[in-house]
């Protein structure tokens, strides 16, 4: 049985390891919101082997609040990546350098006709 | 409860733990194996939900023999069906977001019908519009 | 938040008249379902199914809170809402998880094959349903079973772009299509309405569903 447990630790350990590196090498920032994605879920996949482990039903809130913020922080990033880069293609492309106002409403616009 | 059903509970939850684990690690291989956003996307949120779920059903397993009460199988299934909900819509907004700013390697992909569809509307422009276009 | 919310007058002398209004106007966008949806996972999640003195005052603090959110963040009502059919709902639920299990192994295949890397293609589905729900429903469930994130949404066409790993040729950008047409015809039987329903089966049968 310990035995056991041991290798659950040891797989999630790797996890997070290949994760972290991911987080390094990633080439955009999108890459690097997916892999603290998957950081957060090791992390939630270990809580959750601890609670398991010691049958401590304690640190179940963890779990819940962890689950709920890894969305909003993936969801964010990508929200910022898509305004950000909006806001670069019409400086560059618009001749009078049109920004501000025209990012939001650009970004419906765009997804209208895609 | 008997002694025999708990140790059989037991180790099913040991089994569920190891193979949610695997598939924690099976997700941190793909992201690091393979080559664009899109694809890693599939593994950072299959084996993980997946992998969550079986570590939930592992918790409860070994938690319901205690006299805890509902609490636990509460918090257990609201953890599983928020995750079920939210993963899919973060993964769908990064991948959007990813194909629209142009970070997919064209190389990858066999055939393409949202950008002939872009295409299309466009009135026979090429697909890839900016020249960021890259990995 | 709406365009509403700078109307909200701020002086006190004909606040009170258009304050109660604008109030009134915001009650009657809580939607009674939701609501009830929202208590129920607010119960569980202060334990109230336990039966304890509080877990009545929990249900109503629980459905008090549910109101107060909704008069806050108001959401569009749900177009036709949905009917849930329990057995063919297990039945979708059991279809999922083995779904889920064999594509996670799929995935796993890809994810430790040697050679070069793997490749895809995004494939266009055009559903048969008009409903959004029937819409947000699938998208999810083609998005939890692996080998399949939903790229693009095009809203009017009701036109799923999917990005499905591993699909080179056109026998498996076929077999995927289908899969998906098969997933939403499960989901329209499990917790479709009748007209849902009936949009389906007045749908021909599809092979090529984009563009």
């Amino acid at each position: 049985m310990t035995v056991l447990w041991i290798a659950i630790a040891v797989l999630l350990g790797l996890a997070a390891l290949l994760s972290t590196a991911r987080l390094m090498l990633g080439p955009s920032i999108l890459d690097r919101a997916l892999s603290v994605d998957v950081l957060v879920a090791s992390a939630l996949t270990g809580i959750g082997a601890y609670a398991a482990v010691n049958r401590d039903p304690s640190v179940l809130p963890i779990l819940l609040v962890l689950s709920l913020i890894g969305f909003v922080s993936s969801v964010s990033v990508s929200k910022f990546v898509a305004r950000r880069h909006l806001g670069e293609h019409l400086r560059g492309s618009a001749a009078g350098g049109r920004e501000g106002p025209g990012g939001a409403a650009g970004a419906d616009g765009r997804g209208r006709n895609a | 409860m008997s002694e025999q059903l708990v140790a059989v509970l037991d180790w099913i939850a040991v089994l569920c733990l190891l193979v949610g684990a695997a598939l924690s690690l099976v997700a941190g291989v793909g992201l690091v194996r393979f080559p664009d956003l899109l694809s890693r996307m599939h593994t950072a949120a299959k084996p993980q939900v997946l992998g969550l779920l079986l570590v939930l059903v592992g918790i409860g397993l070994r938690i319901a023999p205690q006299e805890t009460g509902v609490f636990n199988t509460g918090t257990l299934v609201l953890v599983g069906l928020f995750q079920v909900l939210t993963v899919p819509v973060a993964g769908h907004i990064a991948s959007r977001v990813a194909y629209r700013t142009g970070r997919i390697r064209d190389d990858l992909l066999v055939s393409d019908e949202l950008a002939e569809r872009i295409a299309e509307r466009r009135g026979g422009a090429p697909p890839g519009e900016s020249g960021d276009r890259q990995a | 938040m709406t365009v509403e919310e700078p109307r909200r007058p701020e002086g006190p002398v004909t606040g009170g008249g258009r304050g109660l209004r604008a109030v009134r106007r915001r009650l009657g966008k809580v939607q009674l379902p939701v609501a009830l949806g929202m208590t129920l996972v607010w119960v569980v999640l202060f334990n109230g199914f336990q039966w304890r003195e509080e877990s009545l005052g929990l249900a109503v603090l629980g459905f008090g809170v549910s109101v107060l959110i909704m008069v806050v963040f108001p959401l569009p009502p749900l177009g036709p809402g949905l009917r849930l059919r329990p057995l063919s709902a297990l039945r979708l639920l059991g279809f999922v998880a083995v779904d889920m299990v064999v594509a996670s192994f799929q995935v796993t295949r890809y994810v430790f094959a040697p050679g070069p890397p793997v490749r895809s293609s995004v494939i266009a589905v055009r559903l048969r349903t008009d409903s959004d729900l029937m819409l947000v429903f699938t998208s999810i469930a083609l998005s939890v079973i692996p080998g399949s994130v939903v790229v693009e949404v095009e809203q009017p066409n009701r036109v799923l772009y999917v990005h499905v790993l591993g699909a080179i040729d056109e026998a498996g950008t076929e077999r995927a299509r289908r899969g998906a047409l098969r997933l939403e015809e499960r989901i329209v039987r499990a917790v479709g309405t009748r007209q849902d329903i009936a949009d389906l089966e007045a749908a021909p049968v599809v092979g090529k569903g984009g563009a």
